[in-house]
């Protein structure tokens, strides 16, 4: 069995004039649980869609769970979980009917772990589902997906409609789930809290392409701001590897970098005959680094 | 059967409208056969009627319904999703369809007339993206209403009515065609169906979506979703008034006039009302047109077609009002612009109205139609709409709920019909005083129960005095 859940390769999407993702490579590892950040309309939703086959990429290769997501096979698709960002359930019926409906169309759909969930939620059975709150109907949506036992649950920013304080509890539920069982979680965010509660790993979305893709702690270890103080005028262009961003000052210098290795300072000591002062960032801080234009 | 068929056929008796409708046309059925029993004259007439009822109501209710499950993540994630939605719709749909086809031919219509006529129907819910709305009910019990009034009103009682139904050679090819327009329409639609995204969901399938936030308020105007289904990019070339495109000048007074009415422009409802009269044209033909019958037919059009936009453009201007009324904005500019709205809305659908008319009647249907009735048959639309926009406020309480809106707009082809008919028969299109009196009138009530309406409204709702 591949390793690899979703694997996707030069991957381009437009709407209309607007170009939302511009080549895209990304793979998912098998059980991880992965967090793809990126800035509003940086094309998270759209990235989603298309692994789902819910779009259709316009260039590109696309792969999930070894299928071509448009043509899913029902097998396939029994093994899929999805949350969108709101999730809208039948509205005429009851969160209990929605459930037993869509139960009937999965063959391996596990009741009892259901039940228990929408009693452990408090999911109020009986209200019509247009009625419930925004976050009664996420956690429905939630427990709509994970009633077929998912081996790959999709979450497009369940959280984002939510306070922080239901923010908070249903990252929690998700989080009791996904301790459970060898499942890969693949969800959207630009709420770095969430993702820093959640995620193992993290993929970074900007200006369409896949500009970070790695384990949430190297991530944390890799990114550094540097002060650089040379006894002469840096040149504008600082040509260093993995420079995310810099802002040049005559002989002073403000870089963020991925480092690759932890001689970065050193070599940049000696090239510019500089003082070099190593920052940690926060994720946040990160985060702004990475998506900054 | 799979547990997955049994699911989805246990959905249908959990919506309201099913069980309802069954009842209907139970009732229906049972009073069409009681009156053939016992040799009724009206009995046959009932029959047709019926029968055109069921088909449009069956059609209309099962498509709207397959549309709103199939629309959702669901209709492409879940196993075997799609096509047990359409097999259990084809299965609930078949009863009452056979049975309406047949009791169709039993009737004398003809089977392609009766294909032609459930298919279009079902191709057009179908297509629509936007499911139950009152205009999408009125649409459903509009055209019987026509064969309604057509058939009792002018139908020579001396004649076998089986006979005056007989389909011309032209309508059969009319037919052929609507059937093959039909299967086309509903196989690409279905296509798209299927593969719908739950973007799409949330933009074009939830109601209360589209209400309250004013994005796409077009679900109460027929065809345009239709327009916009066929054509991506009607959307794009539809006049949305974007304010910041205005800069100044007349443009931005035209977009501000616009704003009350919604996003979409007067402009493509009218070619909206000008394709709903194409279709109308086209049971003309196929039920061969007599002279006064094609009379009151537009009469009926006019009367169904002026309401019908305005009291969705009304309601669709309540939605801005009352998201304005949140921000202290004086009361003038309130009526201001509703004035200027509703003027430059009803004057625009007129002149389609006309031009539409006159395209028709130049195609060669409406032949009959002498020209001086169509200033009256306006004049009587236009005090219909009038009463209509005037009775909107007292339905605010049910903002977007779809049964109090078609109750008012059926009492609304009732009172409007009545009128008409009435004068007609009394003093025909040449007695412009009777005509006058009776359009102020409706004019009359409908400025008094708006002012009482929206001034209640306004008190209750909104807590604001000052409004009007």
């Amino acid at each position: 069995m591949s390793e690899t859940v979703l694997r996707t390769q030069a991957v381009e999407k437009r709407f209309g004039e607007k170009r939302v993702l511009n080549g895209v490579d990304w793979s998912v590892p098998r059980g991880s649980v992965v967090g793809l950040l990126g800035r509003n309309a940086a094309g998270k939703t759209t990235l989603l869609k298309l692994a789902l086959g819910l779009l259709r990429a316009d260039h590109g290769q696309i792969e999930l769970l070894g299928e071509d997501p448009w043509e899913l096979s029902d097998e396939t698709k029994s093994r899929i979980g999805y949350v969108p960002q709101e999730y809208h359930p039948y509205p005429w019926m009851t969160p209990r009917e929605v459930l037993d409906y869509i139960a009937a169309f999965y063959p391996h759909w596990d009741a009892l772990f259901i039940d228990e969930l929408l009693r452990k939620w408090e999911l109020d059975s009986d209200t019509l589902s247009k009625d419930l709150s925004v976050g009664q109907r996420q956690k429905l949506g939630l427990l709509a997906a994970l009633g077929n036992l998912p081996e790959l649950l999709i979450l497009d920013e369940p959280a984002a409609s939510l306070d922080p304080a239901a923010r908070r509890a249903f990252l929690e539920l998700v989080l009791e789930v996904v301790s459970e069982g060898e499942r890969t979680v693949i969800f959207s965010t630009h709420i770095l809290s969430d993702l820093e509660r959640v995620a193992d790993r993290v993929a970074i979305l900007r200006e369409g392409r896949i500009v970070y893709d790695d384990d949430l702690d190297s991530l944390k270890d890799s990114v550094k701001r540097m002060r650089i103080v040379s006894t002469s005028e840096l040149p504008r262009d600082l040509d260093i590897p993995g420079l995310l961003h810099s802002k040049v000052q005559g002989r002073e210098a403000v870089i963020s970098v991925i480092c690759e290795n932890g001689s970065l300072a050193k070599e940049l000591e000696r090239r510019f005959a500089a003082q070099v002062q190593v920052q940690e960032l926060n994720l946040e801080d990160i985060f702004l680094e990475m998506s900054h234009d | 059967m799979t547990s997955a068929s049994g699911a989805a056929i246990r959905d249908y008796p959990r919506r309201v409208r099913f069980p309802l409708s069954l009842l209907l046309s139970v009732v229906l059925l049972a009073i069409a056969v009681e009156g053939h029993l016992k040799g009724r004259e009206w009995a046959g007439e009932a029959g047709l009627l019926i029968t055109s009822m069921l088909l449009m109501l069956w059609a209309g209710l099962v498509s709207g319904h397959l549309k709103q499950v199939l629309a959702r993540p669901e209709g492409s994630l879940a196993p075997h999703y799609g096509m047990v939605q359409l097999r259990v719709a084809l299965i609930v749909v078949s009863p009452p369809l056979v049975f309406a086809i047949v009791g169709a031919l039993l009737a004398g219509l003809s089977l392609v007339a009766s294909l032609a006529l459930v298919l279009l129907v079902f191709s057009i819910y179908w297509s629509w993206p936007y499911f139950i709305e009152h205009g999408n009910l009125l649409m459903l019990f509009g055209p019987s209403l026509f064969f309604m009034v057509s058939t009792l009103t002018e139908l020579p009682r001396e004649d076998n009515w089986n006979a005056w139904l007989k389909i011309s050679g032209s309508g059969t090819a009319y037919c052929l065609l609507a059937i093959v327009f039909s299967l086309a329409l509903s196989a690409f639609t279905m296509r798209r169906m299927l593969r719908l995204s739950e973007s799409s969901f949330e933009y074009r399938f939830d109601p209360s979506i589209c209400w309250r936030s004013g994005s796409s308020p077009d679900s109460d105007t027929p065809f345009i979703a239709l327009f916009q289904n066929l054509l991506p990019w009607f959307g794009r070339y539809s006049l949305q008034p974007r304010l910041s495109v205005y800069r100044a000048g007349v443009l931005r007074r035209i977009a501000h006039w616009r704003r009350g009415m919604g996003p979409r422009s007067p402009m493509v409802s009218g070619l909206s009302m000008a394709l709903l009269m194409a279709l109308m044209g086209m049971f003309f033909l196929i039920y061969k047109e007599r002279h006064s019958h094609a009379e009151t037919g537009l009469m009926f059009i006019y009367l169904v077609m002026l309401p019908f936009n305005r009291y969705g453009h009304s309601q669709r201007r309540r939605t801005y009002l009352e998201r304005e009324a949140l921000f202290p904005v004086a009361r003038e500019r309130f009526v201001r612009e509703l004035g200027y709205a509703s003027s430059f809305d009803i004057f625009s659908s007129w002149c389609f109205l006309c031009l539409g008319t006159v395209a028709l009647r130049m195609l060669g249907l409406f032949a009959t139609v002498s020209w001086n009735s169509i200033p009256y048959l306006f004049l009587l639309s236009l005090g219909t709409t009038l009463l209509g926009i005037g009775f909107s406020p007292w339905f605010l309480r049910f903002n977007g709920d779809k049964l109090p809106a078609l109750i008012l707009s059926l009492l609304l082809l009732i009172v409007g019909g009545c009128a008409g008919l009435a004068l007609r028969s009394s003093v025909g299109f040449s007695g412009w005083g009777a005509w006058l009196s009776i359009v102020l009138l409706l004019c009359g009530l409908g400025a008094l129960t708006a002012y009482l309406g929206y001034r209640s409204w306004g008190k209750l709702e909104l807590g604001r005095r000052d409004l009007w």
